[in-house]
């Protein structure tokens, strides 16, 4: 809530939410209530780390890994499962809202732009043309035509995502097939907003929110969990399914959607 | 429930758990605040079938926290509230440099906290809500089943209520 708004009373019961401090919960609370849900499967329900922990060595990264890439695995997730994650797919995106962490309002993802980088980490190979960069994927490309010529073109994640990119912004733009073992996984405080790009569903999230490229095939799965910035997502039918459109870096939800509805 | 899904249940339980907590020790829950937030989060699997997709799993998990905790201590927070002081709440000396200032300011949010506690039920909940644990006026509503439009007017006549409570000292 934006403090400005706020009168003297309330900023202090603000200020008094954030001095309490509650005992933290019972050490045994998941073991208990796991126990009470699902009485056969408790002694070997395992723990994934709580997704919110910093990712530091590579194995807590692989085992996080495979845990999403169980939830990516699963071209029908049932109901329960998803409503459990607050998670959805659109294309080769899959979207979990992760509640903001309790306490304060530091544990959200780092809302500075110096972390926003909008080129790849991964291992990049750079091609000649866009045509390339199509043929290579294995998708039609249709670059918005409101960006202009990207200032570079490129494949990652083991050839299985064109890559482009525009300087001025700096503007990346992702087009990629989703399969079922491989796409983008977004971790979201925030709600998305639903959208319409040419007449298909689209999302636009207006936060910065952690992105990671999963792959259980292991090929490109090299690139480090980031925090993206605003993201617009739109899928494109194409004959041998959908193709994903992930652009990154415009400032709003008016020009990203000008710049997708441009790629025709 | 198979062992993928305890396992996606268990972290949502890491994610939520502190916040349960919480809301429940500010609720009236006493000593038994971490059988209110078991139950709860037990409940909230039960009902898993009846949860509307897509819809925000944090204030149906509140709501459920709010109930259990009323139906344990209906009155009794209230009644108490007067004689013990927060027993669960732990109000850590203010940080300042000068020793009388966070005195001062450790006074006045006890004296703040008591006055939150001594609210009637539906008035303290909406604030302990949308204040204490800085949750927006739709996720305030949601978790405490009522329109948006209750909530501002609680919270209009709650922050009356508590400047009263304040200045009678």
């Amino acid at each position: 809530m934006a403090d400005d708004d706020l009168g003297l009373l309330e900023r202090d019961l603000i200020d008094l939410g954030r001095a309490l401090r509650t005992p933290p919960p019972a050490g045994d609370l998941v073991e208990a209530v796991l126990a009470r849900v699902s009485p056969a499967s408790a002694s070997s329900a395992s723990v994934s780390p709580t997704p919110a922990a910093p990712v530091r060595a590579a194995r807590r990264r692989l085992a996080w890994a495979i845990a999403a890439m169980t939830i990516l695995i699963g071209a029908l997730i049932p109901p329960v499962r998803a409503a459990v994650l607050d998670l959805f797919r659109i294309g080769g995106v899959t979207v979990r809202h992760i509640p903001t962490p309790t306490g304060s309002t530091s544990g959200a993802w780092p809302s500075t732009t110096s972390t926003v980088s909008p080129r790849s980490a991964a291992p990049r190979t750079s091609v000649s043309s866009v045509a390339a960069a199509a043929a290579a994927v294995g998708v039609e490309i249709a670059v918005p035509r409101s960006l202009g010529a990207p200032d570079s073109v490129a494949v990652t994640h083991g050839g299985k995502v064109a890559e482009l990119t525009w300087s001025d912004g700096p503007v990346r733009l992702d087009v990629f097939a989703g399969g079922p073992d491989w796409g983008y996984l977004k971790s979201i405080h925030d709600q998305v907003q639903w959208v319409d790009v040419n007449g298909h569903s689209a999302i636009w999230i207006a936060a910065p929110h952690r992105l990671q490229w999963i792959d259980r095939s292991g090929a490109g799965a090299t690139e480090p969990v980031r925090t993206a910035g605003p993201t617009l997502v739109w899928v494109v039918p194409d004959g041998a399914g959908e193709v994903t459109y992930r652009v990154e870096g415009m400032p709003s939800l008016a020009r990203a959607l000008a710049v997708a509805k441009s790629a025709g | 429930m198979r062992a993928g899904e305890a396992a996606a249940y268990g972290e949502l339980v890491i994610a939520h758990a502190a916040m349960a907590k919480r809301l429940a020790v500010l609720s009236g829950a006493r000593d038994d605040a971490d059988d209110v937030v078991q139950e709860a989060f037990v409940k909230a699997y039960t009902g898993l079938e009846k949860f509307r997709e897509g819809a925000p799993f944090r204030p149906w998990l509140l709501r459920i926290v709010v109930n259990e905790t009323r139906n344990r201590h209906r009155g009794e927070a209230r009644r108490e509230a007067r004689e013990e002081r927060a027993t669960s709440l732990e109000l850590p000396l203010a940080a300042s440099d000068d020793p009388a200032d966070a005195a001062a300011l450790t006074e006045r949010r006890t004296a703040l906290l008591a006055a939150v506690r001594s609210l009637p039920d539906p008035f303290r909940d909406t604030v302990v809500c949308r204040y204490l644990l800085e949750l927006s006026e739709a996720e305030t509503a949601a978790t405490l089943g009522v329109a948006p439009g209750t909530v501002k007017s609680r919270l209009s006549r709650a922050l009356g209520l508590l400047r009263g409570e304040l200045a009678d000292g």
